[in-house]
């Protein structure tokens, strides 16, 4: 294994456990499809803020998509509760358009930009990631995907460690948690912000599609393996590192898009457990009938 | 003058409702209800499906927006006063397959909104199990709650509410799909909490299962139709306006029957 695979799994490592623990709540929250838009929606954000900066790495970035994610949650509140139109269509309104949007912007400025071309935005670079490397005073740091999801990768393994209290109460019941006083507004607002910062960081790496499938398969996949939020978290980390690990290898071999070697690995894996389970439950059944 | 202290206390009121009202989409579902209820009472609000009996909890517990009007909960404003409040939610309204224990939701009821990024103490931890122990789950506490019965998870939902260690419980239709030994659990629970200073005020649907062990009722059906201790409030007039047509004996089978197989509300059973 040499240099670049090891700086190349690091990155999807980083940014699939950031995923996995974000994803698990919300599987448990039933707001996958918010996850959904939130990915797609930032990226006008992404191109106003680059447009601003002129440098894709600036913290522009992150704010910039944080609030388009914060206001694609709104929007979909809005549409949903207020005008009473079905969530499903008010999410495919609301993302579609952004997205949409940001397609535009991109073709209007970004012409001849390296860093922010469609493909890119769809699919991610992962595979050519360590490409770019971050080289101080002749020390190798990492490659710039990599450094970018880090610090991402840290805040939301604190909010999910200190917050687990919160994060836990509003998922299994917002109303309850509303009745005792609980600021229902701001764990909502904070933990989607959060989301829309990871789907942003990791962007570059695995694009708007399949970060959903990051956000997703292995929190669903853990979901149906365990009866405990805390081991949810940790068996749907465990998960996508399988899924990066098998996905790696396997695009290697057939010489593929990595990013979407994992997604397929981890929905294999996820079909696994499914069938897994079934059996079990037939063999249980058949057992207890005798 | 302890003694007196005890009986002034006791003339006051729990929680006390204004000139409330409350619309969804402009159709009003509550209208105009003003009333005052005691303290350490079992106090039943009763009314048919769709009076508005789980939206008079939501407004008490600032759950929906109000039209007009507004409530009061010993005399002071619900925020003022929450940690004394608990809300035990109907069965229906959460996911049951949430990956957590009988332990894990109930230790839920000792959150509180400015100490969530703390971890529990141990005192938190010993309260939800004696609240466990209370509602006689406590050989159940490592289950995820999916496998529980509709009573066993009704009982989490109690457990919840005491490990809060409130004053007043308010609780939604605790008695909707739940078992014969449950109810009887439940009802103790209810009587020995009440003789410990407790309000408890529960919404209930009908009249016959558990009418005895109310001692204040709150008639209701989108207008408040009377309010008092049961004994005065229980006449055939008052009944009549709260069930109106249906109280005939076809219909009141009807719903007894409807009540118990099919979650209330349940769409396409509302109108015949």
């Amino acid at each position: 294994m040499g240099l670049n695979d090891i700086l190349t799994l690091i990155t999807a490592l980083l940014i699939a456990w950031s995923c996995s623990l974000l994803g698990c709540f919300l599987v448990l929250r039933k707001v996958v499809m918010v996850g959904d838009a939130i990915s797609h929606s930032v990226l006008p954000g992404i191109v106003i803020a680059y447009l601003i900066s002129t440098k894709f790495d600036s913290i522009f970035i992150l704010i910039g998509a944080a609030i388009f994610g914060v206001f694609t949650t709104f929007l979909i509140d809005f549409f949903h509760k207020k005008l009473k139109l079905q969530e499903d269509a008010s999410i495919g309104i609301t993302f579609t358009w952004l997205f949409a949007a940001g397609v535009i912007l991109i073709s209007l400025f970004g012409d001849g930009n390296a860093d922010l071309d469609q493909d890119c935005v769809l699919f991610g670079e992962l595979g050519t990631s360590f490409l770019d490397k971050i080289i101080y005073h002749g020390r190798l740091f990492g490659t710039r995907s990599m450094l970018m999801i880090l610090p991402v990768f840290i805040i939301v393994v604190l909010f999910v460690v200190f917050g687990f209290k919160g994060l836990q109460i509003i998922s299994f019941h917002q109303e309850y948690a509303k009745s005792k006083g609980i600021n229902v507004s701001f764990w909502h607002y904070t933990f989607m912000s959060l989301v829309s910062i990871t789907t942003v960081m990791s962007f570059e790496s695995v694009g708007a599609i399949l970060v959903v499938g990051l956000l997703v398969i292995p929190p669903a996949t853990a979901y149906l393996l365990v009866n405990k939020l805390p081991s949810m978290l940790f068996v749907s980390c465990i998960i996508s590192t399988i899924a990066c690990f098998v996905g790696y290898y396997l695009s290697i071999i057939f010489d593929v898009s990595l990013s979407s070697m994992i997604i397929v690995t981890a929905g294999s894996l996820f079909m696994l457990v499914l069938g897994f389970i079934k059996i079990r439950f037939q063999v249980q059944k058949t057992v207890e009938l005798k | 003058m302890k003694n007196r202290e005890g009986r002034m206390k006791n003339k006051k009121n729990s929680i006390e409702v204004h000139n409330l009202s409350v619309a969804y989409n402009k159709i009003p579902v509550l209208w105009d209800i003003d009333f005052e209820i005691p303290q350490g009472q079992i106090i039943g609000i009763v009314g048919p499906n769709g009076s508005g009996k789980s939206t008079l909890l939501k407004a008490i517990m600032g759950l929906v927006p109000l039209s007009s009007g507004y409530t009061k909960i010993f005399d002071k404003d619900l925020n003022a006063v929450r940690e004394k409040v608990a809300y035990v939610p109907q069965r229906e309204s959460v996911d049951w397959n949430f990956p957590a224990t009988v332990e894990d939701v109930v230790r839920m009821g000792r959150y509180k909104p400015g100490k969530l990024f703390n971890r529990l103490s141990v005192i938190d931890k010993e309260l939800a199990s004696q609240a466990i122990e209370k509602v006689k789950l406590t050989p159940y506490k490592d289950r995820q709650i999916a496998q529980l019965s509709g009573g066993q998870q009704q009982r989490v939902f109690l457990a919840r509410a005491l490990a809060q260690g409130a004053d007043i419980y308010i609780m939604d239709e605790p008695f909707v799909g739940v078992d014969v030994a449950t109810e009887k659990t439940i009802l103790d629970l209810l009587i020995t909490m009440k003789n410990e200073g407790k309000t408890v005020v529960i919404v209930h649907h009908d009249l016959q299962t558990v009418s005895n062990s109310f001692d204040y009722l709150v008639l209701l059906n989108t207008r408040l139709i009377a309010h008092g201790p049961t004994k005065e409030v229980l006449t055939e007039e008052n009944l009549q306006a709260t069930y109106g047509g249906q109280l005939n004996l076809l219909t009141k089978l009807q719903n007894i029957i409807k009540e118990k197989d099919f979650p209330i509300r349940e769409k396409g059973f509302e109108d015949k």
